[in-house]
């Protein structure tokens, strides 16, 4: 039939008006989900982009200043309440996750058969497309019903939205609990804070207003819940006057920052502060409501000065000056966590340090602690499921073989785990193994299925800011972020791909039918009358707050707790002994740390993350240990030099890490400090194989009374390499000369330049200027 | 006329070396890879020093953020033979990368050891490069580099007073390092205004200047770090911030 001109009009008309009609059914788009204003900005210029950085829990505010669509850089945001305009080294690297060279941006199909050491990386992918992953995905998940509901497992380390909405699927399934795979002293400081001020919720600490901070091993300025917002906080305290006293086994940056370090035995900061609530007692300073809580949690009588600095193995003289400190501030607060909670007395040991507050009074005041939530998203959109459980839950399930589909987003479990887990092994026992990220760590290495996550930039956000009260002077804050960029390749919210699961499933028990993630939000703060006066105003709350990057809570009261629940009496913490006479001889102890290089892994795909220097022990591109000049003398170590580590008490075939070595005058006799989040398996050209994974040495020690591992219980062996696989990379640059260490090392050990006429070089050229370690020279 | 120059405050420091990297974001400061950085060869405009007294158990540890010094008297300036670097009138020590042709020399003159090398072509492999900063040029193998006080930041913020048809005012020009730092440890601005925050801040008992003996005139003020608490039980002396701003 010859087509005809009128013919063609009539049927392209048609189809126009198909299309118009179909525009007309489409939903309204979110604001809050568009890439925003590109039209209006000219080519080459600047677009800044106001969002919050999700490359830790503290979700600070940012800005990222795009050109054409790119993310180019990113900047405070000076009118965020909690990190007021600063940003972290991690922070600013998160560019350079989201433009990793090897970035999963496509869905990958495992082609090779899963086996034993084989961490073969991308070449055992295939690429696919998203219909395929989860169809095939989807229907793993289907016959898994049939079979148990129960052999589905989910585990994310997104404890917000995202979180909810997987557990929200879970329960439509009806599957067993979400496993959130969190820090590990998070596990225990909110178990210790369920008993002592009866929320089970990780405090937050005002310590702008406080006049003294005592630190338990928490490291706030290195990488511990905020450390932007605790950074800025403590700079103001000490301006003002405050004083920071600080307890713990290596000199991180928080104790350098200090203004009296106390250098205590690891697991004994318990001890300490049991000592020091004994000296608050005594001088009558603490409220009789406050004593009477504190004696319930603690009944025995705690130990003297002179007992506490034998346990530590402190100066008395270091904790006497403490105390009469202690005495003479108004609102001290007390802060513990981090190293003080990963040894097998933590729980204890966190308890007694956060239950000094409940002595000070400071529990729900300003300059004090708060232990109000955020907004419960579990509450909200997922009612009736189960509280997350530990990645330990997990290993139970996979040891008992009761998972056949594996869903993992947004976590690395293989590569925070400790290796007497097994997890590597126990997850190559599961049938599908489906990971959701950005990048091939350890998890994706085992996965049949590798699905692109999208980063921060590239998502839209909420997520409670810490520490959520202490410095927005009102209610808690709500970190607001969207997408500043488009999506790399075919990456998706991880949550999204949730709802995409839900959406494939037939006959689920409660429906998961939000279009996308912003409309979870909405209907969840829809009912917190906290951020949003009505359900009716959320929606446009929350696009007030992805304006600003934030939202404020209006009800000003921070909660106290609830100090009249019946909060069980903690054992008397006794400190895990250090130089035990029944250790194996020249074992060392280990003190694993998070870096602000590598913090827990994620950092580790990051060129300027990886060739920056550490501050305290300036190794670039590897993992080290530091070691104290006697104990290095005794190993016959030096600086630059690469050793192994084997664990105390193992047999010959036992896992072994290679390391730098630094020796440190700052470094604990008897100790070998070491950095967390380094040596994986791929994770990109510039993590593969970088430094060594730490939790390979972590056998079964745990924490008693909680479900996290106790790292600071490890004894191990340190020996020199003969043969170092390369040279350790040392930054050289310096003022000074050193006595101590070797040549181009350029620090001033000797000779501060903290006045000026200290500061000239030693009579030769300054380090650095001779061979090869002086660079541009 | 206009005198940049920055204080940076070592009792606010805490070593976080986010402004290292913000520097690198800012600036398209390249990595040189693990065999490079073993020679000396890292790049970064900026370093944490770290100042480290004692020995365990009474080791102090202090951080001191080191970078260019903008020199009124720069000894990197009169050895470069092709003016590759120069002093500008407002008190920048300035590079020009097209003149470079790497003699070396104004690495060799400077005691702050803050100038860098480019032995090899810097490399961002796709998509990384599109990460990079189009206001700053990207430098080739063969030529210096060092830290520019964000020399395209003051210019970006002239441009925006100029449009506003205003001064520029104290404040408006905030380098990559100062804009980042948690603490705000690092302040920058006008030292030839003596109402300017960096001139108030430099006017402390505890300022000082890195090697300012050699008489360079550095640009960059420090201020000394803490004091011990050991030392000053009860609050006897003065504390650091709180008397003599």
């Amino acid at each position: 039939m010859p087509l005809h001109r009128r013919d063609l009009f009539k049927a392209s008309g048609a189809a126009l008006g198909v299309a118009l009609l179909e525009g007309c059914a489409r939903p309204e788009p979110v604001y809050i989900e568009q890439p925003l204003e590109r039209s209006t900005v000219p080519p080459g210029a600047s677009l800044w982009r106001t969002t919050m950085c999700g490359q830790c829990e503290a979700g600070c505010g940012i800005k990222v200043r795009t050109v054409d669509g790119n993310a180019k850089k990113i900047e405070g945001n000076r009118e965020h309440p909690t990190s007021r305009g600063g940003v972290c080294a991690l922070g600013h690297s998160a560019l350079q996750g989201l433009y990793d060279p090897d970035r999963v941006t496509m869905p990958l199909r495992r082609t090779s058969p899963r086996a034993a050491g084989a961490a073969s990386g991308a070449g055992a992918f295939a690429p696919a497309s998203w219909e395929e992953a989860l169809r095939a995905v989807g229907g793993a998940i289907a016959a898994a019903r049939d079979a148990s509901p129960a052999r589905i497992a989910a585990v994310t380390g997104d404890d917000g939205v995202a979180g909810a909405i997987w557990s929200r699927l879970l329960l439509a399934l009806g599957a067993p609990a979400l496993v959130l795979d969190e820090p590990f002293d998070r596990l225990v400081e909110r178990s210790a804070a369920h008993r002592v001020f009866g929320v089970a919720v990780a405090p937050s600490y005002d310590l702008e207003r406080a006049d003294m901070v005592l630190g338990f091993g928490a490291a706030f300025l290195d990488r511990w819940r905020s450390p932007v917002a605790y950074a800025r906080a403590l700079a103001e305290m000490r301006a003002r006057g405050g004083r920071f006293v600080h307890a713990e086994p290596r000199l991180s940056l928080t104790a350098a920052a200090a203004d009296l370090w106390l250098p205590v035995r690891s697991g004994t900061e318990g001890v300490l502060a049991r000592a020091l609530a004994g000296v608050v007692l005594a001088a009558g300073r603490a409220s009789e409501e406050g004593a009477a809580r504190y004696q319930q949690l603690f009944p025995v009588t705690p130990p003297d000065l002179e007992t506490a600095a034998r346990t530590c193995d402190v100066a008395l003289a270091r904790l006497e000056t403490t105390a009469r400190a202690l005495l003479a501030a108004e609102r001290p607060v007390a802060v513990a966590g981090g190293a003080a909670a990963l040894s097998r007395d933590g729980l204890a040991s966190v308890a007694a340090g956060q239950a000094l507050n409940l002595l000070f009074g400071v529990v729900g005041r300003p300059g004090g602690v708060t232990v109000e939530g955020g907004v419960d998203w579990l509450a909200a959109l997922a009612p009736g499921a189960a509280e997350p459980e530990p990645l330990a839950a997990l290993r139970r399930r996979l040891e008992a073989r009761e998972v056949d589909v594996l869903l993992v987003a947004d976590a690395d479990p293989l590569h925070r785990a400790p290796a007497g887990w097994r997890l590597d092994e126990l997850v190559r026992g599961v049938p599908l193994v489906v990971a959701i990220t950005s990048a091939l760590d350890d998890t994706a290495l085992e996965a049949d299925w590798v699905l692109p996550a999208q980063v921060d930039l590239e998502r839209f956000v909420v997520t409670g800011a810490h520490p959520a009260v202490a410095t927005a002077g009102g209610g808690p804050v709500l970190s607001v972020g969207r997408a500043a960029v488009d999506p790399l390749g075919e990456a998706r919210h991880p949550a999204e791909v949730a709802l995409a699961l839900a959406a494939g499933q037939e006959q689920l028990s409660t429906p998961v039918s939000w279009q996308g993630i912003q409309e979870a939000v909405v209907e969840a703060l829809g009912g917190d009358t906290r951020f949003v006066a009505s359900p009716r105003e959320s929606r446009r709350a929350i696009d007030g707050g992805a304006r600003a990057g934030f939202l404020v809570a209006a009800a000003p009261a921070p909660s106290a707790g609830d100090s009249s629940m019946g909060g069980e009496a903690f054992r008397e913490p006794g400190g895990t002994g250090d130089d035990d006479a029944s250790q194996p001889a020249a074992s060392l102890r280990l003190v694993p740390f998070e870096s602000i290089k590598a913090g827990d892994g994620r950092g580790a795909n990051r060129p300027w993350l990886q060739e920056l220097p550490d501050p305290l022990a300036p190794v670039m591109w590897a993992s080290w240990v530091e070691l104290s000049p006697r104990d290095a003398a005794t190993i016959g170590v030096q600086t630059g030099d690469w050793v192994r580590l084997r664990v105390a008490g193992s047999s010959a075939d036992a896992a072994t890490l290679e390391m730098g070595c630094i020796v440190s005058l700052s470094a604990r006799p008897g100790t070998v400090a070491a950095p967390l989040g380094h040596g994986h398996h791929d994770y990109g050209r510039y993590a593969r194989g970088r430094g060594a994974n730490l939790m390979g040495l972590v056998h079964d020690e745990q924490v008693e009374g909680c479900d996290a591992p106790a790292l600071l219980d490890v004894r191990v062996f340190v020996e020199r390499l003969a043969r170092p696989p390369r040279k350790l990379a040392v930054y050289g640059r310096g003022l000074g000369d050193s006595e101590h260490l070797p040549r181009g090392w350029g620090a001033h050990e000797s000779a501060p330049p903290a006045r000026s006429a200290d500061t000239r070089p030693a009579a030769a050229a300054p380090a650095g200027t001779e061979g090869t370690e002086g660079g541009s020279r | 006329m206009t005198r940049w120059g920055m204080v940076i405050d070592t009792d606010r420091c805490t070593g976080c070396e986010a402004c290292v990297v913000a520097c690198s974001a800012e600036n398209n400061v390249p990595t040189v890879g693990e065999d490079d950085a073993a020679m000396g060869r890292a790049m970064h405009w900026l370093r944490i020093e770290r100042v480290v007294e004692g020995e365990f158990p009474d080791t102090r540890v202090r951080f001191v953020p080191v970078l260019c010094q903008h020199c009124g008297a720069a000894p990197c300036e009169p050895v470069c033979p092709v003016y590759a670097t120069y002093h500008n009138d407002e008190g920048l020590n300035a590079m020009v990368y097209s003149r470079c042709v790497g003699t070396r020399f104004c690495a060799n003159n400077c005691p702050y050891t803050v100038r860098t090398f480019n032995w090899r072509k810097p490399a961002w492999p796709e998509p990384l490069d599109r990460q990079l900063n189009p206001d700053v040029s990207v430098r080739p193998a063969g030529v210096m580099e060092k830290c520019t006080f964000c020399v395209q930041r003051i210019h970006d913020a002239r441009h925006e007073a100029d449009a506003d048809e205003r001064e520029l005012r104290d404040g408006d020009v905030s380098p990559a390092c100062a804009q980042s730092c948690p603490t705000q440890a690092i302040a920058f601005g006008d030292l030839a205004d003596p109402e300017s925050r960096v001139s108030r801040l430099a006017r402390s008992r505890r300022a000082f200047q890195l090697l300012d003996d050699l008489g360079t005139a550095p640009g960059v003020v420090y201020r000394r770090g803490g004091l011990d608490l050991e030392e000053t039980v009860m609050g006897e002396l003065p504390l650091p911030g709180a008397a003599d701003d």
